[in-house]
């Protein structure tokens, strides 16, 4: 390992409240030195950061994005999940096996390209989408995908701009979407940004948090939970430190909202953090976002550091006895680290297992403080709320589920993208906003994956608010829309589904590991035309017994849906029998 | 508090889980990932129930109860999910019971049998898992295994010794070694915790699978474990009267000194008990051959040669070694038989080579001469100071418990040690002090401490005496100088000084780097200033802790096999004593101190004309292996007593054969003072006798009536030694009791001083710096020092007979440090000789960072390469202690310069 690596390892661990947290960082750094992390460096790695060898090798072993060995210099990623594979994914894939002459998972004998393919990249509106390296190459065709090859070959990173759309009615979220150059501090500035810090730190604590309760502002990370109630549940007087994190790891397929905050108006979540940590009393907020989000996480150091040369974060803000900063914590490749206390876990240096609760983050969180954990899009939309007040953010919305939402749009829709909406606004002025649906509506997800499936029937006339969702059998979750037409095969999508969640499982119990993976195997059989009507009802008696069982909601998030899919269009799972 | 479960009303305790509370009233709820040590853990799901009031499934092992509570587990959703469980399971995998280790002890067959579930309901293909039989004991077997993650919360959390973990993800996911290296081959230390917490077949024991019986088919005996002086508490499995197995006991483990943990030599050390060289039958050497003779031939043979020996040169011509290793009962047998039978107070034993620094030390500074506080009072510490003491081979368990304060409570750990042992990865400070230069560092120390203004001083005004004079002493140990002494960096010290002495209450823990010196008594001492000015004795979390070596060290000290003392320290000196001692045994008692041990042997063939020894080997363990070997031989008559033909045995005129741990039943007392019972496991076969019976027997034959069982003995030594007067074996059946006990009311004492020392006020001492005995020079110019390893005991006599242990380390070794490895063109591997001016031995050379440059370490197990040819017996003056950690060596191409 180099003096210099070592140096880079030391700064990063120097930074965070306890040293191991810098476990997976230092991973990445040393990673990006040489493509991999063998036996011998890991070993280091482990000694500086100062955990045992075993369990950092759990680490390196737990999240997607580690190597133990070389690649290829060009490590093409692509996204298989259900968005990608509704545009098209599969035949990008399979392109590349001809093209390159090998299978996913081989490197080319030149050394010069290793194919992979990957889990939702949350490029949903703008799939299909190659990963290489750190970049996203996305609205990809087999006409791109080549072109993509012909530069790489030339050594070149190209550049290829996405086709991508947006949409907003509420300009609140995606106000500064397509602006130019809407991340540096004065174009954010300008157009009315930290306006809002300025008037929360005029007032107190108290009253900035009594605000955003007053606004009935519901977690937009998918539970919909009134985030002023969960800052209330904060453990006060504790004599620990009191921690605000954000969670970016945006991994639930057909969600990319989050997305356009970091990589588009990253002031607008640092003011919304900043005020946050006033009002709960927290001195040290953590964005952990994805780890695939490179470039993106670049974009937020970059803005912080302005943020920091300005007086709007660190020390006495604006001149005040109030003190905040926020350190990017990248992840790496886990979808299971989007649970709150699996995010936490990693964001300690471990791997990604959800902890039992209670304890509540609240109470014993990061590090063992009581800690508040807020989606990036519900911290957004503080500094609405703080300067318009609770009233004028109610008046997005409807009767307990105010204000604005950017919903993800993709699948078969004309121009899929993000579009931001109040709540409440029916599922089909949603489609036409999207360019409406590519073909006949056959069925239609309504809230990421993890929500049960709507047939174009149950869809008519949906309003999309948490209570109504609920009602209609389903739930808004991230607010991810996934619209299928009369050419999918329900079966494939369940398929596809289940192996996303048997290679999320984190592992740690019985009925996710096993039964995501049995379930897996069992649509395996079926779509390979193996399997029998007895198959079916295995897979639906498994989905329902393992309802309510498992540690965390991935149990839930994978057996509900997937025996809706399998209910509600039985007769396509039925034909496939032998 | 009270909840109601399936209808029953529950007693219950705050803090208790719902799990616990229908534990401990028998309403079966079954848990595959919980253990009461490695706690809870929510990954099998077995133990979910339903609460009234609570939303969905909750997992019971990890809910605490709540009074009113209602909770319902058999609902149709609960025995769905305990079903669900089960089949998913067994759908992966090779869960196989018909050839199964674990058949018969299995939780998972437990669970599938009272649910009903035959067969599995469906299957997954998967590729085979290969079994792991690396390890020399453990067996793994990754397709057994359901991921109850208990066996990697045991090693990172229990043992500390954080070889397991899991890796991959989701059902690629599982428990490997280190960075998934088989087992043999990874860091593994074959404690195995981890065999011991397995709910199933997944990790298990490899002899008894190799010979083919389940631990289903064995009889558990409680026992006391025969190695070091943690005194774990051992089931021994048997099977047909012959040892098969061993794991940690588990009942009341919270209260046990060994926390339901064992190290390799506890865990597979024990087959040594069955060894096919064991003593069979008495032996008397004729025309210069040992030959098998009758018991009363060779007990006639053993009265009439003491005798004629006494009557021709006197009583104190006569010399006896009790041991270390047999029971209380059986070491004051041997104490009375050479008191009131031979009259003589030549009476000692290993103590003399280990700890004898210690009493000597401690008794006059405290007034008592034992480990002041418990072992699992360092989870009370907030700072430990390790000094002279590789604790993870030598007292692993203690070695767990202290890694367990510094990782989970937060305590901060100071190792001085000369070498980089294992505890060092674990140190917030490393102190390297050189050999012998204890006394420096720890005033050194001390000196800072006054200096900043650190010290307790009310404690030490109300508590102790000698301070004027002991702070004098002090003030010469300038940084500078101390520095000098010892190697260490001022900024070291100063550093070290200020996290000892403004951490918290500290505690102090040393074993043979502190006492085998020629100022052994001095090192003791410094330990003893340090806690005494920082106010640590006598309280929780603090402590002078010296750590016993042998098992029963510490009860053959309290049961006065010493050449000073009578039962429980009370001095030969004293008429009163002698007068309670006379009249108790009916027989004339000497006042005069006897010899020590390492008197004894070199005055042997001169005033000392005759040894009784019992379960001692002086011929590998004592210092100068030459001079010892031409001091046996110069003797009228040998007396050895043992279960092996030992290198000393060999020496004998008469060998009696006793038996081992396992089939002998008394008390033994560990290092921190508790009296625990061992259990006879199996019964004795051949032509053996108990100790406590040969001893009865040879009485016999001079007039005097010994109790001929061990309860007999038991109530003569509470009769005698107040300290033991409140311990009987209804008493401390389950659970040991720490003396002093004075009464069958009293609880025992695990914290010593509290409120007042032994003495009344601690004595503090002046001290001044003494260099070892021998120093490197030209000739000889490296630093030898000698000590333990993990894998052997002592002299090896039981654990070079011991299949696992054996395989794990065969043979001896030297360290040696790669400058000067390089500098002798040494390279790991080669056969190397060691020279000194006692002897020489031939060795493998292993090069490693662990030693300092110019220092060289041999560990003393090996008689074939024995490390004590080599080593100094220069003496404490007070304590008669040999100096075997610091000496000057040289070495040598193996066949230059024959002995």
């Amino acid at each position: 390992m180099t003096e210099e690596l070592k140096q880079s390892i030391e700064r990063m661990a120097a930074r965070y409240p306890q040293r191991r947290s810098a476990l997976i960082p230092a991973l990445h750094l040393a990673q990006n030195r040489t493509g991999y992390v063998g036996p011998a460096e890991l070993e280091e790695i482990a000694r500086l950061v100062g955990v045992p060898l075993s369990e950092a090798y759990g680490v390196q072993t737990y999240y997607s994005m580690f190597a133990r060995r070389p690649r290829g210099k060009y490590h093409l990623q692509v996204d298989t999940n259900i968005p990608a594979m509704l545009a098209g994914a599969d035949r990008i894939v399979a392109h590349l096996e001809r093209t390159l002459g090998i299978r996913v998972g081989q490197t080319t004998p030149d050394g010069l390209f290793t194919l992979s393919t990957v889990e939702c990249l949350a490029s949903c509106g703008t799939c299909p989408v190659i990963q290489v390296g750190d970049r996203y190459y996305e609205s990809m065709t087999i006409a791109r995908t080549e072109a993509l090859l012909a530069s790489l070959r030339r050594g070149v990173m190209p550049e290829l701009p996405a086709d991508a759309h947006f949409g907003t009615v509420c300009n609140v979220l995606l106000a500064r979407r397509g602006l130019p150059e809407a991340t540096r501090l004065e174009v954010y500035q300008k157009t009315g940004g930290y306006q809002a810090l300025r008037l929360a730190l005029s007032r107190s604590p108290a009253e900035v948090a009594a605000e955003v309760k007053a606004s009935n502002l519901r977690g937009r990370g998918g539970a919909g939970f009134p985030a002023g109630v969960k800052w209330g549940f904060l453990a006060q007087g504790t004599g620990r430190p009191v921690y605000l994190v954000c969670n970016a790891d945006e991994g639930e397929p057909g969600t990319f909202k989050d997305r356009q905050i970091l990589e588009y108006d990253p002031h607008l979540l640092i003011e919304g953090m900043t005020i946050a940590g006033y009002a709960v009393g927290a001195r040290l907020g953590f964005i952990y976002i994805r780890g695939e989000f490179a470039w993106i996480a670049a974009i937020l150091e970059k803005a912080l550091e302005a943020a920091r040369q300005s007086g709007l974060l660190g020390a006495n803000i604006l001149g005040r006895p109030f003190s905040f900063d926020i350190i990017v914590h990248r992840g790496a490749g886990s979808y299971v680290c989007g649970e709150e206390t699996a995010l936490l876990e990693s964001l300690e240096g471990k791997r990604g297992n959800p902890r039992l609760k209670p304890p509540f983050p609240a109470e014993v969180g990061l590090y063992g403080c009581p800690t508040v954990v807020n989606n990036v899009e519900t911290l957004a939309l503080v500094p609405y709320i703080v300067q318009h007040g609770a009233p004028a953010f109610m008046r997005f919305g409807v009767a307990n589920n105010f204000g604005p939402k950017i919903f993800g749009i993709s699948g078969h829709v004309r121009r899929p993208g993000p579009y931001e909406y109040p709540l409440g606004t029916k599922l089909e002025t949603l489609l036409e906003a999207a360019g409406g649906v590519d073909g006949q509506l056959k069925a239609v997800i309504v809230g990421g994956l993890s929500v049960p499936i709507l047939t174009a029937a149950e869809a008519e006339g949906l309003a999309m608010d948490f209570d109504s969702c609920r009602q209609r059998g389903t739930m808004l979750g991230s607010g991810g829309i996934i619209v299928m037409n009369q050419d999918t095969s329900i079966p494939q999508v369940a398929l596809r589904a289940s192996r996303f969640y048997a290679h999320e499982s984190c592992g740690q119990c019985t009925p996710c590991r096993q039964g995501s993976h049995v379930i897996a195997k069992l649509l395996e059989k079926l779509v390979a035309g193996q399997g029998t009507r007895a198959d079916i009802d295995l897979i639906v008696h498994l989905c329902q017994s393992i309802k309510g069982t498992t540690l965390c909601p991935t149990g839930d998030a994978f057996a509900v849906p997937i025996e809706a899919m399998v209910t509600k269009f039985r007769g396509e799972f039925e034909t496939l029998v032998r | 508090m009270r909840l109601t479960i399936d209808g029953r009303v529950v007693e219950a305790r705050p803090g208790q889980t719902v799990l616990e509370a229908a534990r401990a009233a028998g309403i079966y709820i079954p848990a595959l990932c919980y253990h009461p040590r490695t706690g809870k853990a929510g990954r099998c799901r077995a133990c979910v129930v339903e609460v009234e009031g609570m939303r969905g499934l909750k997992e019971s092992c990890a809910l605490p109860v709540r009074d009113g509570m209602v909770v319902h587990t058999s609902t149709e959703k609960v025995l769905e999910t305990r079903r669900l469980v089960v089949e998913l399971l067994l759908s992966e995998g090779h869960h196989n019971c018909l050839s199964c280790q674990a058949n018969g002890t299995c939780e998972l067959q437990d669970m599938a049998y009272r649910i009903g579930v035959e067969r599995p309901a469906y299957l997954i293909e998967s590729a085979p898992s290969p079994r792991d039989t690396s390890s020399h004991g453990i067996v793994r077997d990754p397709d057994k295994c359901i991921q109850c993650g208990r066996c990697v919360l045991a090693c990172q959390n229990s043992v500390v010794n954080e070889v397991l973990a899991f890796a991959y993800r989701g059902s690629s996911a599982r428990v490997v070694c280190d960075d998934d290296q088989p087992m043999g081959e990874s860091s593994c230390v074959q404690c195995g915790e981890c065999v011991q917490v397995c709910p199933v077949g997944a990790l298990v024991l490899k002899q008894p699978m190799e010979h083919k019986i389940r631990p289903s088919e064995t009889t558990a005996t409680k026992v006391t474990c025969p190695y070091c002086g943690v005194g774990c508490q051992i089931d021994l499995h048997t099977k047909d009267n012959r040892y098969v197995f061993a794991t940690a006991h588990e009942g009341h483990w919270e209260l046990q000194p060994n926390k339901g943990m064992l190290c390799i030599k506890g865990r597979f050390g024990l087959d040594f008990i069955d060894a096919p060289d064991r003593l069979r039958t008495p032996l008397i050497r004729k025309n210069g051959e040992l030959v098998p003779a009758s018991w009363d031939e060779a007990l006639d043979l053993v009265a009439t040669r003491l005798q004629a020996i006494k009557q021709a040169h006197g009583a104190d011509a006569l010399g006896f070694l009790s041991s270390a290793k047999v029971t209380n009962e059986e070491n004051y047998a041997m104490t009375r038989l050479a008191r009131a039978v031979f009259g003589t107070n030549n009476i000692d034993h290993c103590a003399r080579l280990c700890h004898a620094s210690t009493v000597a030390g401690l008794a006059t500074t405290l007034g008592s001469g034992a480990m002041t506080n418990s072992m699992e009072d360092v989870l009370n510490s907030k700072v430990i100071m390790v000094i002279g003491t590789n604790t993870t081979w030598n007292h692993p368990v203690l070695g767990s418990l202290i890694k367990q304060a510094v990782k989970h409570r937060g305590a901060r750990l100071i190792v001085c040690d000369p070498r980089r042992i294992d505890l060092v990865d674990f140190a917030d400070i490393w102190i390297q002090q050189r050999n012998g230069s204890d006394v420096a560092l720890m005033c050194g120390l001390q000196h800072i401490i006054l200096r900043e203004g650190w010290e307790a001083k009310e404690y030490i005004a109300a508590r102790t005496e000698g301070f004027a004079e002991y702070r004098q002493a002090v003030e010469s140990f300038l940084p500078d100088r101390v520095e000098k002494l010892t190697g260490v960096p001022v900024a070291q010290l100063e550093a070290a000084a200020r996290l000892f002495a403004t951490s918290g209450v500290g505690s102090v823990f040393f074993s043979m780097g502190i006492t085998q010196h020629t100022h052994g008594v001095d090192n003791v001492k410094a330990c003893t200033n340090l806690q005494l000015i920082l106010g640590n004795i006598g309280v929780a979390g603090g402590g002078v802790n010296p750590l016993r070596g042998q098992n029963n060290v510490q009860g053959a000290c309290d049961m006065g096999a010493l050449p000073v003392f009578f039962t429980g320290y009370q001095p030969v000196t004293n008429p009163t004593a002698v007068k309670k001692f006379a009249e108790f045994w009916h027989a004339p008692l000497s006042d005069k101190p006897g010899l020590t041990l390492t008197q004894m042997i070199p005055a042997a063939g001169e005033q000392i004309r005759a040894l009784y020894i019992m379960g001692e080997n002086p011929m590998v363990s004592d210092p100068n292996l030459q001079h010892v070997e031409e001091s046996l031989k110069r003797l009228d008559f040998l007396v050895v007593q043992d279960i092996f033909l030992t290198e000393t045995a060999r020496l004998a005129d008469v060998v009696l054969p006793a038996v081992s741990f396992a089939e002998k039943y008394g008390t033994i007392t560990n290092t921190e003072r508790r009296v625990q019972l061992t259990n006879q496991a199996i019964r004795p076969t051949g032509d053996v006798r108990q100790d406590y019976e040969i001893i009865a027997d040879i009485a016999a034959r001079f007039g005097h009536q010994f109790p001929r069982t061990p309860e007999g003995l038991m109530e003569e030594i509470r009769a005698l030694t107040p300290s033991y007067a409140g311990i009987t074996y209804e008493r401390i059946r389950e659970v040991g009791i720490c003396w002093p006990c004075p009464d069958e009311q009293h609880p025992g004492t695990p914290i010593l001083h509290v409120g007042k020392f032994a003495r009344g006020r601690a004595l503090l001492s002046a001290l001044e710096y003494r260099p070892p005995a021998e120093e490197p020079d030209e000739e000889y110019e490296l630093v030898l020092s000698t000590g333990r390893l993990l894998e052997h005991f002592h002299t090896g006599s039981m654990t070079r007979r011991s299949a696992v242990l054996n395989e794990a380390v065969r043979a001896g070794h030297v360290e040696l440090h790669p400058d000067d490895a390089a500098r002798h063109g040494v390279a790991s591997g080669d056969r190397i000789a060691i020279r000194t001016r006692r002897g020489r031995i031939v060795t493998t050379a292993r090069v490693c960072d662990r030693v300092a440059k110019g220092s060289i370490f041999v560990p003393f197990h090996f008689a074939e390469a024995a490390a004590n040819r080599l080593t100094n017996d220069a003496l404490d003056p007070v304590a008669k202690i040999p100096e075997f950690k610091v000496c000057a060596a040289r070495l040598e191409r193996e066949g230059v310069g024959a002995p």
